[in-house]
């Protein structure tokens, strides 16, 4: 490698570990900071179920809830017919349309994934923060 | 018919050279800094917009959204004082070209959301105005990164990077 080209490289890291450490820092210092990594992925303890067996099963789909966790868009693509849309972006509004109080004890599966948003897992932990025992994720693949 | 002494072109040259290196290094650096700005006063809103793209695995969108501010502002303040001036247009390049498939990715899958590029506005929706944008804005990079072939634009850095050379 040539002596320019290792300056560049040099400078590239310099660069992004100025950039790195400044955004760490600043980020830490936030009242409204957001965590590194998502907060469901440090809590991931939930029980899973695969979607053919969760389907194969129907006492599943008599004595539960089934949620979608996904924006509405996906859901209205493509969705199970007997889960209900609980975009999780909206939490507060469709946990009080859906879960009234004293419904902690109601099983609960949550199904929905897409690249960029776990919200099966986002889903999960908020409802395990607001006291709901029983929580499980559907697998889709 | 008195001809123009060759020592006199070539310094109007360099100058020509030198004050295009500028505009250059004075727009693209402070385009970076606004479209920073409004990221870093409104983190959460910028996460979102990251989400919209589908194009970020969840475990890394955090992660994206607290440092790609950072590398915007710090881009534009590299460029705007003259420091790795080479090193930044590449890494400037790399966001530009990434902004533009990411636009472009979503417009032919029939998305329409806040882009988040510049705030939060009306007309900070998707279209084909913002690839056109970021295209002209490569081609600016890319000049200036053909341009400048020094480390640091100020004769004072550049001063002192050489005695500092010199020295080892």
């Amino acid at each position: 490698m040539s002596s320019k080209c290792k300056r560049i490289v040099i400078d590239l890291l310099i660069v992004l570990a100025i950039c790195t450490s400044s955004a760490i820092a600043v980020n830490e210092l936030r009242a409204d900071k957001i965590p590194l990594l998502p907060a469901y992925l440090k809590n991931n303890f939930y029980q899973t179920v695969s979607l053919q067996e969760f389907l194969k099963d129907e006492s599943f789909m008599s004595h539960c809830l089934l949620f979608d966790a996904r924006p509405h868009m996906y859901y209205a693509k493509d969705s199970l017919t007997v889960a209900k849309n609980f975009p999780v972006t909206d939490f507060d509004f469709f946990y009080h349309l859906y879960l009234p109080e004293g419904s902690s004890d109601t099983p609960i599966f949550v199904y929905g994934r897409t690249l960029s948003r776990a919200c099966d897992l986002e889903l999960a932990h908020r409802l395990s923060l607001k006291g709901h025992k029983h929580i499980v994720i559907v697998e889709n693949e | 018919m008195n001809s123009i002494p060759k020592a006199v072109i070539s310094s109007h040259r360099v100058l020509r050279r030198t004050t295009i290196i500028i505009l250059l290094r004075f727009w693209l650096g402070g385009l970076f800094i606004y479209a920073s700005l409004h990221k870093i006063r409104d983190l959460g809103q910028f996460r979102d917009a990251i989400v919209n793209y589908e194009i970020v695995p969840h475990w890394l969108i955090n992660i994206t959204a607290i440092v790609l501010p950072w590398v915007e502002f710090w881009i534009g303040m590299f460029l705007i004082l003259g420091i790795f001036v080479r090193s930044c247009v590449i890494i400037q390049g790399l966001l530009l070209i990434t902004f533009i498939l990411a636009i472009a990715l979503n417009i032919t899958r029939g998305n329409e959301f806040y882009c988040g590029c510049f705030g939060n506005d009306n007309s900070s929706g998707m279209n084909y105005r913002h690839i056109v944008f970021n295209a002209l804005w490569l081609s600016m990079a890319i000049m200036l990164f053909i341009l400048e072939r020094r480390r640091f634009s100020h004769r004072i850095l550049r001063g002192f990077y050489c005695r500092k050379q010199e020295k080892i």
